[in-house]
């Protein structure tokens, strides 16, 4: 299951366009540091610096594109007069009771220990990420 | 950060033209073009860079629109106006609402 997904995330339709963009970025870095290498043997001092900054770019783009990759994909909050998933609940659905399993955590240790991983996960603080 | 940076591209921009209209002009002024010139590519235009993927992330932003704030940093005139839209959409500037 996870090797599926893995495959879908690197190519889904955002992660191509990201591969493309990464592909165009790197190609891009690597003509202006070309460029900037001839200018630096020409003698040029400032190329020298520009030269090193170049793939400093690329290599910024590879991290980018890696971050992008492994980040979930755009979901923006619902503008005013846009419906929301929220609001496409029908009400009786929220006035319903709440379903209660059949099985109880007494029955099933499984359960249990599931229920109290997401305790754990809950006290426990977020893990940071980049950009988050 | 994009003001900054997509200020003093306009300043070079203004600076090239004035290199191919009157370069005895341009050569007087060489020295803050070489100031404003590094300030830009050394020092603006990366922490700009950074700047832009962390608000991509952070913000999800589309990726067309992190390739038009990176090339904002090489195209005139661009980063004043991805600012606005970004900003309108992700920022501190109001939507605009159908009447």
């Amino acid at each position: 299951m996870s090797e599926v997904s893995g495959r879908l995330r690197w190519l889904c339709a955002r992660s191509l366009r990201l591969h493309a963009a990464l592909l165009g970025w790197v190609a891009g870095c690597a003509a202006a540091a070309t460029w900037q290498v001839g200018r630096a043997l020409e003698g040029n001092a400032l190329s020298y610096l520009y030269s090193f900054e170049w793939p400093f770019f690329g290599v910024l783009g590879v991290v980018g594109w890696w971050m992008l990759l492994h980040s979930e994909p755009a979901a923006f909050p619902a503008a005013p007069g846009e419906s929301s998933v929220s609001e496409t609940v029908s009400p009786a659905a929220v006035l319903a009771p709440p379903v209660t399993s059949a099985v109880s955590e007494d029955d099933d240790p499984t359960l249990a220990a599931y229920n109290a991983h997401l305790a754990r996960l809950a006290v426990a603080p977020k893990k940071k990420l980049w950009g988050h | 950060m994009s003001f900054a940076t997509g200020t003093t591209l306009l300043i070079l921009t203004g600076t090239l033209i004035l290199h191919t209209a009157d370069y005895h002009a341009w050569k007087s002024i060489s020295w803050f073009v070489e100031v404003v010139g590094v300030g830009h590519g050394v020092v603006l235009y990366p922490i700009y860079f950074v700047t832009c993927f962390l608000f991509t992330l952070k913000a999800r932003v589309p990726l067309l629109w992190l390739l038009l704030m990176v090339l904002s940093g090489f195209v005139p005139g661009l980063a004043f106006i991805m600012e606005h839209f970004v900003a309108r959409k992700y920022g501190y500037l109001p939507r605009r609402v159908a009447p």
